[in-house]
């Protein structure tokens, strides 16, 4: 196994160097995938999608497969990120949820848990107690047993004990680094993805700004102590200290995003990072080059940051002290290996240093990519 | 408590399925998954069962 050690640590350099701006002579490679693994197998017979989702010996063996034939040097997910299992042990109790198990797909109904914009703070005071005697009674009208929720625990724990026997076994018989110590979502994330809806969401934030503020004055110690406490810990078979997801901020303009997300968040969690020499694999949904104002703060050699929509070379002028993590997915689907190599090379001499490879989708269907566009362009990202 | 039996959403229902529920011996409970520390609403949970609670009852409203 002494290999694979090596390998992991040669990652882990690889990663630091992308981080901060060191030339290199290859480029790694962030994988963002999530069901195409499953859906690339050549086991035999096909499994279905929801057994895949549903059978961690069998999701275990997929990621195996994929490493083999593809050995990326890190992974967005060795699996899933979502745990179906606890849909299984509550049977058809989640009626704000729709499961399509042909598809392996189960969608959140947009539903207003809080019914009220200032039950974001009763939320906000003892978020368990909340969920236990408001929201649950809420999105389960017709009750739970004990048998459900003792069921459900079981899946949660045998989801958990998957995700450290996975992590291991990356580590140790592949060299392939963990993604992150922590995982960073800003509560007020939460409030308008699941609590509140999209739609009541943006028009609370204009009515009652200050209810945000408050909720934000809550809820931001406890996540900042949590990233402070990823800081404390050694790094391990780590490849970044937090893995920090930014998807509300499409909700928000320039003023808002800084008022309600930057200063009591992810401002302070990069000043936590800087201190303590750690770093984050930042993820920003929908447009991010107008968020340059605040990320130029951040000093150089603590974010690497992989984005969807804007141009690379713009957010490279725009956000110098930012590495980046980009390829468009396009080229992986629908252009022949020849030019899906040609963008690979065009990407990785005009971004130079801070620079690795990361589709910018999450790739989710058979049709995302073709393996043979992507073997060619992880080729060249090794050998070039 | 019995399996068919419905919980009780209150202080005391929590308090009921926190002392009737296991949790299988499996990982070393010492072992963190990554992302698990991120959860922060489960920090101070006095054992992995009290924390599995905690994550599954802030899970289940989302």
């Amino acid at each position: 196994m002494e290999n694979a050690k090596e390998l992991l640590k040669k990652r882990q350099k690889m990663i630091d160097d992308v981080v901060g701006f060191v030339p290199q002579k290859t480029t790694p490679i962030l994988e963002n995938l999530f069901k195409w693994k499953f859906l690339d197998t050549e086991m035999d017979p096909k499994p279905t999608p929801w057994d895949f989702l549903t059978n961690m010996d069998l999701m275990e063996k997929v990621v195996r497969e994929h490493q083999e034939r593809y050995d990326p040097d890190l992974s967005c997910d060795w699996g899933t990120r979502n745990n179906m299992l606890i849909t299984v042990a509550l049977d058809h109790s989640q009626q704000h949820t729709v499961t399509n198990k042909e598809e392996g797909i189960i969608q959140t109904l947009d539903v207003d848990v809080f019914g009220e914009p200032e039950a974001m703070l009763e939320y906000a005071d003892d978020p368990v107690r909340y969920a236990w005697t408001k929201g649950i009674p809420k999105l389960y009208p017709e009750g739970l047993t004990f048998g459900q929720i003792q069921d459900a625990c079981s899946a949660l724990k045998t989801f958990n004990d998957y995700r450290v026997r996975i992590n291991r076994i990356m580590n140790e018989e592949y060299g392939s680094p963990s993604t992150a110590i922590s995982l960073s979502v800003a509560p007020l994330e939460n409030v308008a993805m699941y609590f509140r809806g999209l739609k009541n969401f943006s028009l609370d934030m204009r009515r009652k700004p200050e209810l945000f503020d408050e909720f934000n004055e809550k809820m931001a110690p406890g996540f900042l102590a949590n990233v402070e406490n990823g800081c404390q810990q050694e790094r391990g078979n780590y490849a970044f200290s937090d893995w920090t997801v930014l998807l509300v901020h499409n909700l928000m303009n320039n003023k808002q995003f800084e008022r309600f997300l930057w200063r009591p968040y992810y401002g302070p969690l990069y000043e936590i990072l800087a201190k303590n020499g750690r770093t984050s694999l930042t993820f920003i949904e929908g447009y991010a080059l107008r968020l340059a104002d605040c990320y130029n703060e951040v000093p150089r050699g603590v974010i690497c940051c992989y984005f969807e929509q804007d141009d690379p070379f713009e957010m490279r002028k725009a956000m110098p002290n930012i590495a980046f993590a980009y390829y468009p997915q396009p080229y992986l689907a629908y252009r022949t290996p020849e030019e899906a190599v040609d963008k690979a090379k065009e990407l990785v001499e005009g971004m130079g240093p801070g620079y690795m490879y990361c589709t910018n989708k999450m790739l989710e269907s058979r049709e995302d990519q073709k393996r043979e566009n992507v073997l060619a362009v992880y080729e060249y990202l090794r050998n070039h | 408590m019995d399996r068919n039996e419905k919980v009780k959403f209150t202080e005391e229902g929590y308090q009921e399925v926190l002392n009737a529920i296991v949790i299988d011996s499996g990982a070393s409970s010492t072992e963190k998954a990554p992302g698990n520390i991120s959860s922060f609403i489960t920090q101070g949970a006095k054992d992995e069962k009290e924390a599995i609670l905690k994550e599954l009852a802030t899970n289940l409203i989302m």
